[in-house]
């Protein structure tokens, strides 16, 4: 009994020391950008790694979704002769929740795991140790540009994977289900507002996007230096970022919708 | 030894991990422009010395000068500037993977200074020259042999024409071919551009060729110091075990455990 409080208060305490060396980490990065700002190839370099390499398994997520939505909105809406507004569903669907929620859980599974492996390995090999020695500081050499990139390609991803499930529902509904093609986008035109619906994805988006990338490189940093504790971050920056996003989305959209 | 003459001067340092001490009063000096060894068994803290040295952890008392300068009480800027001033020769060898050989090298060059890309590559081909791998500049980390890999960090802890470098481990895990390599290449940076080396190692034979002075580490501190000949002839015995190879001595053969007799026999039966 006494063992498992004692490891409960472990474990809290260590979360929260984790915590406290994540934004310690964060406020180290912040205010390295305006440095980094020159360096800003860096920044491309990594850009295409975790945001282009990411575009396959987004755009192909997304057709799939769109059309899984098209296909069980239509079982649904065709019930009540309201089938006509199964372009809205799939859009509010995907511009409100899934576009952001889904391109920001791929990403952590496909860019998150990767930065995490790449730079927990880093550590375990001395790289990180041997910058340190030639006097160039890692976090701005290695971590920041790998941030500032999950945050920029996230929301991007996000739009992606929402224009791209759009158009999956599209070819479903209009060329299997038969729906218009003219009220297929009109009910989106009218019934999706700019600020409430799309601003707000993509600003639910943008906060995935800063959280996973703050875990992935956070977690790389802090791993033990071996293989089992290069192996241990990995899994937990996806596991962790998975149920943070899904989490922090809940608590995003009670407060906008 | 005046100041001026010793590029380092520790002084009673103490530094503790994990609540069991690693250094206890460790005291010495290591001369400008010579080559200094710092031998002992694995674990005794020879690594964790480079590692106060080069301000990567801060001893928990005791006096750590490098130029002159007291590391543990310096900012993170005026670490990273005398850290510029330094080299050091990792293990592993530390290169970055993703980048070339030749593009390895460029690393601290590129970071610290702007020179035009044809000065740049005359200094990286003039490093690899010396460190005879100019016609490899184009290999990735992961298609160097193991001295290779040595010879390219080396030829990087130097393109900064640093004053000191250290060098943790050098001979470890090398053919007979590349430890003559490394031991030929230590002397000559060490000769020709007249750098401060420091050799952690404990590859005995080699440190007692190559050092002008060395300093044999045992529970923390200083068991012995001298030239090669003076440690060679120490009367001690943790030193002579170490010397000569011995599997037991002061330095137990057994890692410390409970009475065997009792162990196995133990109806308790607990692992």
């Amino acid at each position: 009994m006494i063992s498992a409080v004692r490891s409960i208060g472990a474990f809290s305490l260590a979360v929260l020391a984790a915590s406290g060396r994540a934004c310690i980490l964060l406020i180290q990065m912040l205010g390295n950008i305006p440095t980094s700002v020159r360096r800003y190839e860096l920044l491309v370099e990594q850009l295409f790694h975790v945001g282009v390499l990411t575009l396959p398994i987004i755009i192909v997520a997304a057709l799939f979704v769109g059309m899984v939505l098209a296909l069980q909105g239509y079982n649904t809406l065709v019930d009540f002769g309201a089938e006509s507004s199964l372009g809205l569903l799939v859009a509010l669907s995907l511009t409100r929740e899934l576009g952001p929620v889904l391109a920001g859980l791929l990403f952590a599974g496909r860019a998150g795991a990767a930065l995490t492996a790449e730079i927990g390995l880093m550590k375990a090999t001395e790289q990180l140790a041997g910058m340190e020695m030639m006097a160039v500081d890692p976090v701005r050499r290695v971590l920041l540009p790998r941030f500032l990139a999950g945050v920029i390609s996230v929301p991007i991803l996000a739009i992606l994977f929402t224009a791209v499930g759009i158009l999956g529902g599209y070819l479903l509904s209009v060329d299997v289900l038969g729906i218009d093609q003219g009220v297929y986008w009109s009910v989106m035109q009218e019934g999706v507002d700019f600020q409430q619906d799309v601003l707000n994805g993509l600003f639910k988006s943008l906060v995935f996007g800063a959280l996973i990338s703050l875990l992935a490189v956070f977690i790389g940093y802090d791993a033990r230096p071996t293989p089992a504790g290069v192996g241990a971050a990995t899994t937990l920056t996806v596991v962790l970022s998975s149920l943070l996003v899904l989490a922090v989305d809940f608590s995003l959209t009670s407060m906008m919708f | 030894m005046s100041q001026n003459q010793n590029i380092i001067t520790l002084t009673d340092l103490y530094l503790k991990r994990g609540g069991k001490p690693i250094l206890s009063n460790l005291s010495l000096t290591v001369p400008r422009g010579k080559i200094t060894a710092v031998i002992g068994p694995s674990g005794v803290g020879k690594t964790t010395l480079l590692e106060l040295i080069g301000g990567r952890l801060r001893p928990d008392t005791g006096y750590l000068l490098v130029e002159g300068l007291s590391v543990p009480d310096l900012g993170r800027r005026d670490l990273f500037e005398l850290r510029k001033r330094l080299g050091m020769l990792f293990q592993n060898g530390a290169l970055l993977s993703d980048l070339d050989v030749y593009e390895n090298i460029a690393f601290p060059l590129r970071e610290h200074t702007r020179l035009p890309e044809p000065v740049l590559r005359q200094l990286i081909l003039m490093k690899l020259e010396l460190v005879g791998l100019r016609g490899a500049r184009r290999l990735m980390p992961d298609e160097l042999s193991g001295g290779m890999t040595r010879r390219v960090a080396l030829a990087r802890a130097i393109v900064m024409d640093p004053k000191l470098v250290m060098y943790d481990e050098p001979f470890t895990g090398l053919d007979p071919i590349s430890k003559a390599v490394i031991f030929k290449l230590i002397k000559k940076l060490n000769k020709t551009l007249s750098i401060t080396s420091i050799v952690v190692t404990h590859d005995v034979g080699e440190a007692i060729q190559i050092a002008d002075f060395v300093y044999m580490l045992g529970e923390g501190r200083v068991l012995a110091s001298g030239t090669a000949d003076e440690i060679q002839n120490s009367a001690r015995d943790d030193v002579r075990q170490f010397l000569q190879a011995q599997p037991d001595g002061p330095v137990p053969f057994h890692y410390p455990a409970t009475d065997y007799f009792n162990d196995l026999f133990n109806k308790d039966e607990q692992i």
